[in-house]
């Protein structure tokens, strides 16, 4: 996974293996962030199974953008599988 | 372009995909291989009546015959239409794609593979995902689960085309 942020003054790339932004371990880290700061309950089990179908699409659909953002001041984020 | 210069390119492009030969085209058409190779050079047309043998023959519709890639494109972003079960593509291969352009001149466009909306949707996180954190947005009466199962069934292209008050402009187009 690749995030890409532009801006006049500033451009990064960041490169992500998927297999590192979607395990086990951020699944728990993004179950206990989920209930402090919203209070939503989903658990471990359901965020591994997402993680899993992450990294299958990331595999499938390499290179493809996930999301383009492109702001009126002419910054712009990428996010590509 | 003109009208017999596209459906050339058309027949060529899908002649080419099935990996058959003019002769084997003229053949299942009953016409000759010269009449084949006059439509794909764009010298001539085929007959009215043919059209829909040839569709059939390649397994398109008679309109996608006639229109150029570009329109065929935007058409199939444009229009919502139902393709039946043996044309369809497989569920995994489908593309949701949110276009959001909002008031104040920025462009979002987010391109989610049918699977994980489905995964989203399994354990409830897109229903929450639209409900809470897009709050009053205009999305936020969408429901993703219902985009999913029509998409699924078959209706693909602009499912969902939402102008709100404050100049947003919000388009959810399956593909």
């Amino acid at each position: 996974m690749k995030i890409v942020i532009k801006s006049e003054s500033f451009h990064m790339k960041l490169v992500v293996p998927s297999a590192l932004a979607f395990n086990r371990c951020m699944a728990w880290l993004w179950k206990k962030l989920l209930r402090k700061e919203f209070s939503e309950e989903i658990s471990g089990k359901e965020w591994r199974k997402l993680f899993r179908t992450v990294r299958k699409t990331a595999r499938r659909y390499r290179g493809m953008p996930l999301v383009e953002v492109e702001e009126k001041s002419g910054d712009h984020v990428y996010i590509f599988f | 372009m003109h009208i017999a210069e596209i459906v050339g390119k058309n027949l060529l492009t899908l002649r080419k995909e099935k990996n058959w030969t003019q002769d084997e085209v003229a053949e299942k058409l009953g016409v000759s291989a010269q009449a084949v190779s006059k439509w794909e050079t764009g010298a001539s047309c085929p007959d009215i009546s043919l059209l829909p043998v040839i569709s059939d023959l390649y397994g398109v519709l008679v309109d996608d015959l006639l229109r150029d890639e570009e329109e065929r494109r935007k058409r199939k972003e444009s229009v919502m239409t139902y393709v039946p079960e043996e044309k369809r593509k497989k569920p995994e291969e489908l593309l949701f794609r949110v276009l959001v352009d909002s008031g104040d001149g920025d462009k979002v466009r987010i391109n989610l593979p049918l699977p994980l909306l489905k995964a989203g949707i399994g354990f409830g996180m897109a229903s929450k995902f639209t409900s809470k954190f897009l709050g009053e947005d205009a999305l936020k009466d969408i429901d993703l689960e219902q985009i999913f199962r029509l998409a699924e069934s078959g209706v693909i292209g602009k499912l969902i085309e939402v102008d709100s008050g404050n100049g947003d402009h919000v388009e959810i187009v399956v593909e």
